[in-house]
């Protein structure tokens, strides 16, 4: 499901994507209880570039608590009115993943070699 | 209610209803900011540096309360109380640089946590590999 977010605070190039309940103006806010939303920050200019961040937010809100996750995405850099997106890679989630995808790929192996020497 | 210290910390404030745990809860969606996961631009010369951090926040609390009486007595009593526990985890991903050659983003990669979860994986590994020799060696005395 594809929605908007309010259009009076947010940035301009917005991109919001809410599975569930989502914060569109007229549903109330306790039905917003899961939100995935990718957005953009405020622009800081640095030297002779403008550059914006991008980030994706996960929220879940239940009565009593909540959980909110958080990550840089991308990098939008302006300059002399061209903009070049630089992604953002998280190379220590990506080497825990692939540690994890190799663990269980030998453990599978090695319950095949187990079947295969069973009688 | 005391003062928080600095104006800052999220979880060292004493929360003493259900009030207050609702206001403390509803702060810790300000880190779903975009603009919580960027730095402020650090300038040294002409260098320009903006951390971009990786942020977890999860909190949860619980109120209770009930009374009872003693029938034979005609004494009555009541009780409450209330619990809670969050987390914060931050850690920084990339660090985005602007000099007189452009922008680089380069990314941060943390060492002890990738040794970390690789030793938990040669673990994992190995306590397999050993249930399986057992079972192998077993059906051979068998």
């Amino acid at each position: 499901m594809r929605c908007t977010l309010p259009t009076d605070r947010a940035p301009p190039k917005v991109r919001a994507v809410c599975l569930t309940n989502s914060p569109i103006p007229g549903i109330p806010t306790y039905m917003q209880w899961f939100t995935i939303e990718r957005k953009l920050g405020t622009p800081r200019i640095a030297g002779f570039h403008t550059i914006t961040g991008e980030a994706l937010a996960v929220q879940m809100r239940w009565p009593g608590g909540g959980f909110v996750w958080n990550t840089p995405v991308a990098v939008h850099v302006q300059r002399r009115g061209h903009t070049v997106v630089h992604p953002v890679r998280d190379l220590t989630r990506i080497a825990q993943f692939a540690v994890a995808i190799v663990t269980v790929m030998l453990v599978l192996s090695l319950r095949q070699e187990g079947k295969r020497d069973s009688p | 209610m005391s003062e928080p210290n600095n104006g800052n910390p999220l979880f060292t404030v004493p929360v003493r209803s259900v009030d207050e745990a609702s206001r403390l809860i509803a702060r810790l969606f300000d880190i779903a900011r975009t603009d919580a996961v960027y730095s402020e631009p650090l300038t040294q010369g002409d260098t320009t540096v903006i951390v971009a951090s990786e942020f977890s926040v999860g909190m949860g609390v619980g109120f209770g309360g009930g009374e009872g009486g003693n029938p034979d007595d005609g004494s009555s009593g009541s009780g409450g109380g209330g619990g809670g526990g969050g987390y914060a985890l931050g850690r920084p991903v990339a660090v985005i640089s602007v000099d007189v050659h452009g922008v680089q983003v380069q990314p941060v990669f943390d060492l002890t946590k990738v040794a970390i979860a690789a030793l938990t994986a040669f673990g994992a590994v190995f306590i397999a590999w050993r249930r399986m020799s057992r079972a192998a060696n077993k059906m051979e005395e068998g």
